[in-house]
């Protein structure tokens, strides 16, 4: 019986193949032995010396490659043990769209780059709020309700529904009280509204609001033009917040903004993030997410950088060769923030969303905020992406095996039933393609 | 008096310790006069339980936040700490850094450091360097883990002219496919592929292959490699003057029998006829791939047949084999077995990875492969080149995201970020569409804002 080292959970009942484990040099798990990796594989060339190049034994021959399939990698990835058994072929890509079973192996084969990234991870939808917010044309409060419990019934637990700021700024959510008392009577989700001082704090616990949420900047010049106030003073606000919902029993949730660069300042140190959000964490916010305004971030570390041009250095700021990555950021926030209170919220601006997604993950993250459909721009440019698309992030999770609860297909009708209302196309490629394929297998 | 003396040297001495601790971790001395004073935000990050770790990024943040100017510590290349295994004359690294480094923020780098007061780099205090510069690849922390093993360098191929235009409703004028691919050319991309010697019958958009070739024929230093289903296609590829071919197998015998008109084997056996005759005249022949995570008609397709196919090429002479996800299904929990598949038969560096970025997962694809050794990309500027199976869909992802994120990952490419955008920006023109990459439609708009400031 040959068994594989290094595997955590021993759900495995027969051998599976060692090889398979062994072979990355640089990713497999650590604990593989290579000298046994290059004795079996040593024992397959023995047995196959040369490979025929006679078709008629190419079958024979390429019976030897099942070597390298994994044993239940078909159940693994939810592929049918009988592809018959689906009339249209183009249906079974938009069903099971290669999603992985989190339950079998496909992780702990996989390698070590897989095994980090969290069993379930929390998927906060902000749509409502932060995509909506940036509309141009004001969303009626009938369509917005109807998305939150289309969201809801796609199996989203969060779902960010609006805010109570003055309608003077955010005019598209002057309706927040009667949002709020729309989907008063939808149970088991929470519903976390956006309270950028006391006064909106008040009224959002009027509303019936159970869950509220405080935003400060790691920048100070972004504080001051999007707050209209320096980080100290934003923090002194949430501090009262956070003391004010403590007596009503209200859990806060802490957003940072700019977490890696600034439109005003360019890069955003470290230092700064992890500063504000061991104040949130001290003040007692149920979970601090990360936000990447501007989308700028990109999975690196900046001591390995050097030459790059980053956004900044390309309109002319001098940034000297700094640049914009996620991981330095995280690891300083991690210092000081337990993993589990933390959260990404990355911006698709510059197509880096999933790729620093998926690192955050593997460095144990296990909340990710993103917006049905990548709704909501980006404020800085103008007519760029801004929010990541939950279909694609629900589609990447799935593909690995991570659980979110989430359906993908509900997801995307609730996707379809905003867009159709705004008037455009999805800015989720997922929900895009998937509808396509779906188009055109109706026509098979 | 011996008393002042003794506490003097003591005091000294603890100055000193203090320098050399920072030192250690600026890599570069500081002049004694500019010392940083501590704000909130430093002295949080220095007392603070990671403030132990040799992170000189943060310090240097630090500094640089007081100062108002963004730099960075880092001052060198990945490639010079690769090639600096015995760090005994590191202060000559500047020096290279300036001759090899040819981007603009690097000059703006060795600008800035000199206008930093921080002293001059002496010969003497090149023991504070001993270290192989606190290298994220030596700092012994968990998530360095994910970003020690990509590699140093990535070398990007530019499937723009070929994979891109192919998928063109109207064809594109012989002149602006030569125009392409010189301006590619000038941005530092090694390898473009130019064409594709297939019947005109197949892919009408391509059946100015021969003039392509002609006009590209000047074009030193750059490797062209063009496609050819067969050797008929292959023996007009070299008339033609092409140095470089390339063939394409399918993991999924349907997908081979729609695409190429024949199951894996036949492709397999015309292509060792093709890759007998390379080798004869001495012309590299790269394989693709097709179809290795996912088929249109098959569904999911196992690694073992990737594996195989991938084998089958390496071992009748491909230099590389590039796999390709053709349908963009792929997410790192299938592609990291594929892989793992695949690098189980052939060497590491002689694969590529191909993504489709039809459902957006191409470049988290991408990092998890570089993530296991990978080292070679094929994008294609502007993300030309739609999805065939998914109409309206995107495909190719774009090199501009690509070069965007390897240059955040400190990947050296050759390429220039800003030059590739220009690119981009004609050839989208030409086709009068917005451009498929979201790293240029981004910059693009922030030029335009930052010109109106």
């Amino acid at each position: 019986m040959i068994t594989i080292k290094g595997m955590q959970r021993g759900r495995f009942l027969n051998p599976i193949p060692q090889l398979v484990t062994g072979l990355s040099s640089s990713a497999a798990a650590s604990s593989c032995d290579a000298m046994d990796t290059a004795n079996q594989l040593q024992s397959l060339h023995s047995r196959y010396p040369e490979y025929t190049r006679d078709s008629t034994k190419a079958t024979e021959h390429r019976s030897a490659f099942n070597k390298y399939n994994i044993r239940g990698l078909s159940q693994c990835l939810n592929w049918p043990k009988r592809f018959n058994d689906n009339s249209h072929p183009a249906s079974y890509l938009v069903n099971h769209h290669f999603t992985s079973d989190r339950n079998t192996d496909a992780k702990d084969f996989s390698s070590k780059l897989l095994k980090g990234i969290p069993d379930f991870v929390k998927i906060v939808e902000v749509g409502p709020r932060d995509g909506l917010q940036n509309e141009k044309s004001i969303v009626p409060t009938d369509v917005k309700v109807e998305l939150i419990k289309l969201l809801v019934s796609s199996g989203l637990s969060v779902v960010e529904a609006t805010s109570f700021v003055s309608p003077k700024w955010v005019p598209q959510l002057a309706d927040a009280k009667d949002v709020l008392e729309g989907i008063q009577d939808v149970e088991g989700v929470s519903f976390p509204v956006l309270t950028p001082n006391l006064k909106g704090f008040e009224a959002a616990v009027a509303a019936g609001a159970k869950e509220v949420a405080v935003f400060p900047a790691a920048s100070e010049s972004f504080s001051k033009a999007n707050l209209n106030s320096g980080i100290e003073d934003n923090l002194a606000r949430c501090r009262d917040i956070a003391s004010a919902s403590r007596s009503y029993s209200i859990p806060v949730r802490g957003y940072i903004s700019c977490v890696v660069g600034c439109p005003f300042e360019g890069h955003v140190a470290p230092a700064k993030v992890a500063y504000v959000a061991k104040a949130l964490y001290e003040m007692g916010c149920s979970e601090i997410s990360l936000g990447d305004t501007i989308g700028v971030g990109t999975p690196g570390n900046v001591s390995s950088v050097c030459c790059h041009v980053c956004f900044f250095s390309y309109i002319g700021f001098d940034c000297s060769g700094a640049v914009c990555t996620v991981v330095p950021m995280l690891e300083a926030v991690l210092d000081v923030v337990p993993v589990d209170k933390l959260a990404v919220h990355f911006h698709d601006t510059y197509g880096q969303a999933l790729s620093n997604t998926i690192i955050s993950l593997q460095m144990g993250i296990s909340v990710v905020d993103s917006s049905v459909s990548g709704l909501g721009g980006c404020p800085y440019a103008k007519g760029a992406t801004g929010n990541v698309a939950t279909e694609d992030v629900v589609y990447m999770l799935d593909g690995i095996g991570v659980k979110t609860n989430v359906d993908l297909g509900k997801l995307m009708q609730a996707g379809d039933f905003i867009c159709k209302h705004l008037g455009r196309a999805s800015n989720s490629r997922a929900a895009t393609a998937l509808s396509k394929v779906k188009a055109h297998a109706s026509k098979l | 008096m011996l008393l002042d003396i003794l506490a003097y040297t003591v005091s000294f001495a603890n100055f000193l310790q203090f320098i050399h601790f920072t030192m250690s971790s600026l890599e570069e001395p500081l002049g004694l006069d500019k010392l940083p004073s501590m704000n909130t935000v430093d002295r949080i990050q220095r007392f603070s339980s990671g403030a132990c770790r040799p992170r000189e990024d943060n310090f240097g943040m630090g500094i640089c936040f007081i100062e108002g100017r963004s730099c960075s510590t880092s001052n060198s290349c990945d490639e010079d700490n690769e090639e600096y295994t015995a760090e005994t004359y590191p202060w000559k690294r500047h020096t290279r850094d300036i001759a090899q480094c040819r981007t603009f923020s690097q000059k703006t780098m060795t600008k800035g450091r000199n206008s930093m007061k921080f002293g001059m780099i002496d010969d003497s205090l090149s023991d504070f360097h001993s270290s192989p510069r606190g290298n994220s690849k030596d700092i012994p922390h968990s998530t360095h883990k994910f970003l020690s093993s990509i590699p140093s360098y990535v070398k990007i191929v530019e499937v723009g002219p070929r994979d891109g235009l192919q998928n063109e409703k109207n064809t594109v004028p012989t002149a602006v496919k030569i125009e392409l691919i010189h301006r590619l050319a000038s941005c530092g991309l090694s390898v473009i592929e130019a064409t594709s010697f297939v019947s005109p019958k197949w892919v009408p958009q391509l059946a100015d292959a021969k003039d392509v070739m002609q006009g590209v024929h000047g074009l030193e230093g750059i490797r062209l490699p063009v496609l050819t289903p067969n050797l008929r296609g292959f023996d007009a590829a070299i008339a033609a003057g092409a140095r470089e071919v390339a063939v394409f197998a399918s993991a999924s015998e349907s997908f081979s029998k729609s695409n190429i008109n024949c199951n894996i084997e036949e492709s397999l056996v015309r292509y060792r006829a093709v890759t007998r005759a390379a080798k004869e005249l001495s012309i590299p022949v790269r394989g693709y791939v097709s179809c290795v995570i996912g088929c249109p008609v098959e569904g999911p397709i196992p690694p073992s047949k990737v594996a195989y196919v991938a084998k089958e090429l390496y071992d009748m002479g491909c230099f590389e084999i590039s796999l390709g996800d053709t349908i963009g299904v792929g997410t790192p929990g299938t592609v990291v077995p594929m892989l793992l598949a695949v690098m189980a038969v052939v060497p590491t560096e002689k694969l590529a990875v191909h993504f489709h970025d039809t459902y957006g997962q191409s470049l988290s694809n991408i990092l998890v492969s570089l993530q296991m050794g990978i080292s070679t990309v094929d994008s294609s500027i502007a993300g030309l080149g739609g999805c065939p199976y998914a109409k309206g869909a995107s495909g190719n992802v774009a090199t501009e995201d690509v070069v965007y994120m390897l240059n955040g990952l400190g990947v050296k490419t050759n390429t220039d970020l800003g030059k590739l955008m220009s690119v981009g920006d004609f050839i989208s023109k030409q086709l009068g569409r917005p451009s498929g990459s979201k790293t240029a439609v981004a910059l693009s708009q922030v030029t335009a804002e930052a010109s109106k400031i």
